[in-house]
């Protein structure tokens, strides 16, 4: 039985999935069923250290960087329309290869060309992440975002990190305005 | 007082529950419909007594009430538990896209104060032709969500993306507005909802004057058959008040003529009213034509010694080139199309006059349908079809000898006759939108 988050909650992975060694973050929303714009969601995951940025601009994982240096964590790649059952984005996390000195995995979600578009998360529904693990393909915890959301183009959906030798993962729900490049300058990133 | 943004919501746990919803377009050239979907907790419209529009103007218990044309009452504690949203759809009229719309805006607002509103503008949407502009939903209480998503397929697909079943065919028998009962009762689940605009004229008609619903009905294959059903116009009637007239008057064959062209008026103009004209040697704005004063409004008009006393005071002779021009500084910057269907016993005279005005008024978004009316001697009426000078044909004709010989069904065919040409000319020639 997959453990339910709400927005703060967390949940320890390990002590859910006792030798869980991989998982799956799937992150899930639904695609609009009206006739504008379309919207296209991006999926990005940073490795940050204990200070809460990137350790180099090559923790910052994303569409055009898939996976991190140590290929610990890897997108799965763009999913342009969000149409289909299930996950639309995918990052894989082998846990035991992450870094040492990476204590946490923010995953955020962005909403590409959303002020051309006029888009927020506001318009986006039944947004979900969840923890799959990578092994059993069981999912471990979820957390459903539904109303949470707001006006702001990028939302940090969870975290995955590091607490006394478990890895845990917390509903954070926090929405950021500007998209994805105020995101990543604020985790520490130059571009 | 917030001013939302698209996609923003607020709560409305410290509002009253009787609410009014409101929306205004600034549209050249479009008109809106406003509808209100209660939806269940699936977001699906599983009782369509919740589907409030133009064709059912009230939900059970009063709790959602169509004011006018662009605004609702609401009372959300009359809602049944059933009821989780109340979602609102502007809807563009008249074959346009709500890329076209200057600025919109909904407000909600409890007596004078105003709670929430959201504004909106064209360049927000593209090939809409119905939004979904807000949302009243249940959430820990009521809570308000600006939407402005919409469907390029109008209110059709909107019914369709929340379940509802539209009739295809006209029915035979009208939508009959609910009385509320006691407790909400099990949703019927046979499709039995009409977006036809006919259907609502008729609804309408039979309220006010059911002495027009067999004209709408007639009304309705006409503008079918000239595909003219989407058109939205402005409506004129000019009204020969000349001596030769009288008898035509007398005879009620002028009121016939006012009912008809009056239904023509429900249908297709945008405030349903019937501008109208009288002229002989001079001429007169009479009062409009519309459902409150359809009946009798020719005797009204008439009457001697009235303040709108048309034929004493007119004068004897045709003089048609004046009422013309009116006409003319009266729509030429219309939006929306003119249709100005113009009265004439014959004994016409002033030919230069007359074209000179319809070569000018060529270049405005006006169309002019005369009708003889038991005369003769049309003059320049009967050679417009090859009159010269025009930027489109603007204009045409035709005689009925006797008003009494002539059915609604020919009468109607032939006056939308060329109207659909002109329409397709004058878009083309960038005279309309």
């Amino acid at each position: 039985m997959p453990v339910s988050l709400s927005k703060g909650g967390n949940v320890s992975l390990s002590k859910e999935a006792p030798g869980l060694k991989s998982i799956t973050i799937g992150l899930g929303w639904d695609t609009r069923a009206t006739d504008g714009a379309a919207f296209d969601l991006d999926a990005s995951c940073f490795l940050l250290a204990e200070t809460g940025k990137v350790r180099s601009d090559a923790d910052f994982i994303f569409y055009n960087n898939k996976t991190d240096s140590a290929n610990s964590v890897e997108h799965q790649g763009d999913n342009l329309t969000g149409q289909g059952e299930g996950d639309d984005e995918q990052v894989k996390v082998k846990l035991d290869t992450v870094p040492a000195d990476v204590s946490k995995l923010s995953v955020a979600v962005t909403i590409h060309e959303a002020d051309s578009r006029g888009q927020n998360f506001g318009m986006v529904s039944n947004a979900f992440m969840r923890v799959v693990n990578g092994d059993t393909n069981e999912e471990i915890a979820r957390y459903d975002l539904s109303e949470d959301a707001s006006t702001e183009t990028a939302m940090i959906f969870g975290e995955i990190y590091r607490n006394s030798g478990e890895w845990k993962f917390k509903a954070i729900g926090q929405g950021f305005a500007g998209g994805l490049g105020p995101l990543a300058k604020n985790f520490g990133v130059n571009i | 007082m917030p001013t939302l943004t698209r996609g923003q919501k607020v709560s409305l746990a410290n509002s009253p529950s009787r609410l009014q919803a409101a929306s205004s377009l600034q549209a050249p050239g479009l008109t809106l419909d406003f509808s209100c979907f209660g939806v269940d907790g699936n977001g699906k419209l599983s009782d369509d007594r919740f589907f409030v529009f133009y064709n059912q103007k009230e939900a059970p218990q009063g709790a959602i009430r169509l004011v006018g044309d662009s605004g609702f009452d609401l009372d959300l504690d009359r809602l049944p538990t059933t009821i989780q949203k109340l979602v609102f759809v502007v809807t563009v009229d008249g074959g346009g896209e709500m890329s076209q719309i200057t600025r919109g805006s909904f407000a909600l607002r409890s007596g004078t104060q105003e709670i929430a509103r959201f504004d909106f503008q064209g360049s927000d949407f593209g090939r809409e032709k119905a939004v979904m502009i807000a949302e009243i939903y249940r959430r820990d209480g009521w809570r308000l969500a600006a939407v402005g998503q919409g469907f390029a397929g109008g209110l059709s697909a909107v019914l369709k993306h929340y379940g509802g079943q539209e009739v295809q065919q006209p029915a035979p028998t009208p939508v009959k507005p609910t009385t509320p009962p006691p407790s909400a009762a099990p949703p019927s689940s046979s499709p039995k909802i009409s977006l036809d605009k006919d259907k609502a004229l008729q609804l309408k008609l039979e309220k006010s004057a059911p002495q027009l619903v067999n004209l709408s009905k007639t009304l309705a294959v006409s503008l079918d058959k000239k595909g003219l059903k989407d058109i939205v116009a402005r409506v004129a009637l000019v009204l020969d008040a000349s001596g030769s007239m009288t008898y035509q008057y007398e005879k009620g064959n002028v009121q016939g003529v006012v009912d008809r062209i009056a239904t023509l008026a429900m249908r297709l103009d945008d405030d349903g009213e019937l501008d109208t004209w009288g002229f002989a040697s001079r001429h007169a704005r009479l009062p409009s034509v519309s459902l409150a004063n359809v009946n009798g409004y020719v005797k009204e008009i008439t009457k001697k010694h009235s303040f709108m006393s048309i034929i004493g005071n007119l004068g004897v002779n045709n003089n048609e080139p004046p009422v013309m021009r009116e006409i003319l500084q009266f729509y030429w910057n219309s939006p929306l199309p003119a249709f100005v269907v113009f009265i004439s016993d014959g004994g016409v005279g002033s030919s230069n006059a007359i074209k000179e005005v319809l070569i000018e008024a060529s270049r405005y978004p006006i169309f002019w349908q005369f009708v003889g009316l038991g005369g003769s001697n049309y003059g320049i009426l009967e050679d417009l079809d090859t009159m010269r000078g025009r930027t489109v044909d603007n204009a045409n004709f035709f005689p009925i000898d006797d008003w009494n010989r002539v059915s609604d069904a020919q009468l109607y065919d032939r006056l939308l006759n060329e109207f659909p040409q002109w329409l397709r000319a004058a878009k083309s020639a960038g005279i309309l939108r």
